[in-house]
């Protein structure tokens, strides 16, 4: 019986669980800081934000669990700010979590299901008081970002992905990604006035990312086929919708730097003069300390630059500081595949 | 043609090379102690599935741990998947759900490593390279036994002795001393789930064997779960987790007076499920549905011929899987695709039982395996795999001496001609084992092994994630095991076994992104030390008209990322818990009986970074049977089973996000005529 005994006890103290409550933090003061969309992995549930403060450094990678008691969900895709909300696009989940800009508390949760199907939101614009998210259905969703609702549907092509808005006309990349390797190559154009479709440009295979500038000029990013077809940044003119030139760089990712664009490849982070179009300042960031070169970020209350680095991608990620000429000062270890930025004054 | 051709010669020299070199080994010393095995030939031949040395014992008392029939039926367990799970050092991922995938994994191996061996038949599914647990139905199975160093059974298929582990799960057997069988169960159980099993066996003359069974079973399927979010709990119902499936089989087998047995039998299975995936977060969608035709026929014959056992064995297998997204996000708003996967085995085995305490044996295997898919971008590979093992057994007084090669000769080519690869690989086999000593009835063994997996069809070639210049993923084994019986009486009976391990896997396959988080593809790219060791205890005994079994074991295992330059160098890797255990106790009296069975799964990694983040955490499962049987006139009897599942209602899930469901009830009616 003593045996038994012990081995009862055993199992007593094997299924003992770690204490896993948690008070939720105070609202810390979100100045001097970013929060860091970490996309997390595909059907773990472990998206997450990371709220960094520059002042001291300190690192809160919980930092939507803490402020809302609960996780962001499945693949976090996009985060940006409109007004006092801030609108974060959780793909496989498909909803839009909105958040106070001031202290992050949960105003709304906006699901994305269309007839019983994910609509899987993708990334998401501003337009005249609307939130413009571009979903894997097929459509562009519209939410006024007063009652927080879906108003309507504007259909596109296969699974849109970035979107941007210029001389009143928001054009939504079109990648059929999920067609692979028969993937779309088309931009939508769409009037912002009466939210309908008015062409289609094509603009190269795989079209992912969407930017513009100030002289309404609009980028977009052809992806290519991740093997023999390059990945290429093109330039769409918005007054005449057609495409003008295309970039002989190669190119994963363009981020806005004043009024002109970071871009970069896995190997190197460049400046893009959006008057002039051509390059500035060639791989000027050492990059010796970035092991995935995720995304890049520019953030203009200090001027500094951010390279969201994802590692292997299943190990946890760094945001790595850098200075405007490219100098590395220090890194932050946040989440699981950081990649968007969003700053703070 | 050329290819088989050139395998099938291969095979032939690998088989006889190794007897040249044994040639050389004294055989004029005579042993005192050797153990006497000319009582085989007296034995029926299709019984002989132990390694020789385990036919040492006057009691046989496998040195390796073995789950009986009476624990089975107690266990009412939902697939071979549960059973296994039961066994010390062996770690079952399971996504949940009847029907869901389960894999095995014993001392941190994948389940590439182990082979799974049902009635002689190696399980085999070349396309993922992993055997289904969840789709193994347990009625009917009246054994599991694990065989990590006990592989050289004359049974056991050439694939299996010389993989890198086996568990075998053995059918109800057929005897010739009754005229005929019948055993019948229907079940009911929660989430609406309905068994219905029949088999039974006729016996013509003295010789011919006819047995057949079938086996529905369906459930609706859709449980409910409770999960953490964050901070916060929340419930939700496991949906589109339905699950229908019906499994038939015939077999013939036939004996002759000198105890030669001739078995030919049919198997299918016909299944249709829906996927519930993981629970993602605010997203309850999921509408996969998964098909599978299953068809397996097999043929065996067994003799004796002046001392020499034969094996001859043989056996065609075609897998059907249709899978369907109907609301995929694509051009044509759904996927369906079709595989085709066909494996055609024939083999040959010999064991020369004994001679002046040698003991010699052999085989030759030749599979033919290949994959056809309505995704035109799959290559369609075939296969053609040739293996040979020789194996020699030195009886000494102080213990027996086993060393086992195999060689094995691979052929593969593709439709699309992507790829064609060539590769042959040699693997030795050494073991000692020690007499067993009277008191306590200690026995030892010391075991060395290295054994390799191919890579599936799925990771070469499954469109851009295959990789088609994978390397075959090997590992070297040391097993140290020890058995002793402390207490062996009418009443009481107390056997432990323990074992110490230490392996080492290279080239660990695993799927990793390479340019992107978009493009993720198979990569050689982990080394694994793994250290670790169980113990397990059986005690039985008899107090006045109450029968009480106790069964317990317990298994830590460190399996470490060694990888030089790994961003988780001396990480634990993922899904690979420290800890296992699980015990069981039970009473019978008269026709009554109960167990109480537990579970415990400790914390392990959802990825290999050792973080609190990616701790998915452990649990204990507890289960309760009762039973009660009815002994009706002469053989018959009848039997009414009830199981509480998950008693104390536990939110568990094995795989982060893939949830398990909560307290759940079964009760069973089984029929059994001899």
């Amino acid at each position: 019986m003593r045996l038994i005994s012990l081995l009862v006890i055993g199992f007593v103290l094997f299924s003992c669980k770690k204490d896993e409550t948690k008070c939720p933090a105070t609202a810390p003061n979100l100045a001097n800081g970013a929060l860091v969309l970490c996309e997390g992995l595909y059907q773990q549930n472990n998206s997450s934000i990371s709220w960094v403060d520059f002042s001291s450094g300190v690192i809160d990678n919980s930092y939507f669990v803490t402020r809302t008691n609960r996780q962001i969900g499945d693949t976090g895709n996009d985060i940006k700010r409109y007004g006092g909300k801030i609108y974060v696009v959780v793909n496989v989940s498909s909803v839009i979590e909105v958040l106070s800009a001031s202290d992050f508390t949960s105003i709304k949760q906006i699901q994305m299901e269309s007839g019983g199907v994910a609509k899987q939101p993708r990334s998401i614009a501003f337009y005249g008081g609307n939130a413009y998210v571009t979903c894997y259905d097929g459509f562009v969703d519209v939410i006024d970002t007063g009652s927080l609702t879906v108003t309507s549907r504007i259909p596109v092509g296969n699974n849109p992905e970035g979107l941007a808005v210029a001389n009143g006309k928001l054009y939504v990349a079109n990648s059929g990604g999920l067609n692979f390797p028969n993937v779309d190559s088309t931009l939508s154009v769409i009037d912002l006035a009466t939210n309908a479709e008015l062409m289609k440009i094509t603009v190269g295979i795989n079209p992912g990312e969407v930017v513009s500038d100030a002289s309404g000029d609009v980028y977009v990013i052809s992806r290519g086929d991740y093997g023999a077809v390059p990945s290429r940044l093109k330039r769409v003119n918005s007054t005449t919708d057609v495409l003008a030139e295309s970039f002989a760089f190669d190119i994963d990712g363009i981020s806005p730097m004043n009024s002109n664009f970071l871009v970069f490849d896995a190997n190197s982070v460049s400046v893009f003069n959006a008057s002039s179009e051509i390059i500035e300042s060639s791989n000027f960031i050492d990059l010796s300390e970035v092991v995935t070169l995720y995304n890049v970020s520019y953030n203009s209350f200090n001027d500094k630059i951010y390279i969201s680095d994802a590692m292997n991608y299943t190990n946890t990620g760094y945001l790595r500081k850098y200075n405007s000429v490219g100098v590395y000062e220090t890194s932050y270890h946040v989440g699981l595949n950081p990649k968007k930025v969003l700053f703070y004054d | 043609m050329i290819s088989l051709r050139k395998n099938i010669f291969i095979a032939g020299v690998l088989l006889v090379l190794p007897f040249l070199g044994f040639g050389q080994i004294d055989t004029t010393k005579v042993d005192s102690n050797a153990v006497h095995l000319d009582h085989i030939k007296r034995q029926d031949i299709s019984e002989i599935y132990i390694s020789i040395p385990t036919l040492a014992y006057k009691k046989l008392r496998p040195i390796e741990f073995e789950i009986g029939k009476k624990d089975i039926e107690e266990l009412a367990a939902d697939d071979a998947g549960d059973l296994i799970a039961k066994l010390p050092g062996v770690n079952v991922k399971s996504y949940g759900g009847l029907g869901g995938l389960k894999t095995v994994s014993y001392h941190s191996m994948g389940s590439g490593h182990t082979s799974i061996v049902l009635d002689g038949v190696m399980l085999n599914n070349s396309q993922s390279g992993q055997v289904n647990l969840g789709q193994i139905q347990s009625d009917g199975v009246s054994s599991v036994n694990l065989n990590s160093v006990s592989q050289g059974a004359l049974f056991f298929p050439v694939s299996a002795q010389i993989s890198g582990n086996v568990i075998s799960l053995n059918s109800f057997r057929r005897y010739y001393d009754r005229k005929s069988s019948l055993r019948a169960t229907v079940k009911y159980g929660s989430f609406n789930r309905q068994d219905a099993y029949v088999s039974g066996s006729i016996l013509k003359g003295k010789n011919w064997m006819f047995s057949a069974f079938g086996s529905l079973r369906q459930a609706d399927g859709d449980y409910n779960y409770t999960f953490l979010n964050g901070l916060t709990e929340v419930e939700g119902a496991r949906k589109n987790n339905d699950y229908r499936d019906l499994y038939f089989g015939a077999q013939v087998q036939y004996k002759t007076k000198e105890g030669r047995r001739f078995y030919v039998g049919y198997k299918g299975s016909i299944i249709q499920q829906g996927l519930p995936g993981a629970v993602i977060l605010y997203n309850e969608t999921a509408d996969e549905r998964l098909e599978t035709n299953d068809h397996l026929i097999y043929g065996r014959g067994h003799w004796m011929y002046k001392k020499v056992g034969f094996n001859i064995y043989g056996n065609v297998n075609q897998n059907n899987l249709n899978y369907n997204d109907p609301t995929y996000l694509n051009t044509a708003g759904n996927i369906n695709v079709d595989y085709l996967n066909r494996n055609a085995v024939l083999g040959l085995k010999f064991q020369r039982q004994q001679f002046q305490n040698y003991i010699f044996g052999g085989g030759i295997e030749q599979t033919v395996s290949n994959l056809v898919s309505s995704d035109s971008s799959l290559s369609n590979p075939i296969r053609f795999h040739s293996k040979a093992v020789t194996s020699f057994v030195k009886n000494t007084p102080i213990g027996d001496f086993t060393l086992m090669v195999s060689g094995q000769y691979v052929n593969e080519n593709t439709r699309l001609g992507s790829s064609s690869r060539e590769l042959f690989k040699a693997n030795p086999f050494f073991s000692y084992q020690s007499r067993e000593v009277r008191n306590f009835q200690y026995q030892h063994t010391g075991t060395y092994k290295n054994s390799f997996r191919m890579p599936s069809f799925n990771e070469l070639y499954y469109n851009s994630v295959g990789n088609a210049e994978l390397l075959p993923e090997s590992a070297h084994q040391f097993i140290y095991m020890l058995r002793m019986i402390p207490v062996e009486s009418i009443t009481k009976d107390l056997v432990i076994r323990t074992s110490l391990y230490y392996n080492r896997v290279n080239n660990k396959i695993v799927a990793i992104p390479t340019k992107n988080l978009f493009v993720w593809s198979m990569q050689n790219v982990t080394n694994v030390n793994v250290f670790g060791g169980d113990v397990s205890a059986e005690f039985e005994w008899k107090l006045k008209k109450v029968n009480y079994k106790m069964t317990a074991n317990y298994t830590y295992q460190k399996a470490i990322d060694i990888t030089e330059g790994s961003l988780n160098f001396g990480d634990q890797i993922a899904y690979t818990p420290e800890h296992m255990a699980n015990f069981d106790v039970g009473m019978t009296i008269k026709n009554f009986g109960c167990r109480f069975s537990n579970n415990f799964t400790g914390g392990r990694y959802a990825l290999n970074e050792n973080t609190e983040s990616n701790l998915v955490q452990g649990y204990l499962i507890s289960d309760i049977a009762v039973h009660y049987t009815f002994q009706l006139k002469k053989q018959n009897k009848f039997k009414i089973q009830a199981n509480v599942k998950n008693v104390f209602n536990q939110s568990y899930a094995y795989v982060r996000s893939f949830v398990m469901p909560g307290r759940n009830y079964l009760i069973s009616l089984s029929y059994a005529l001899n």
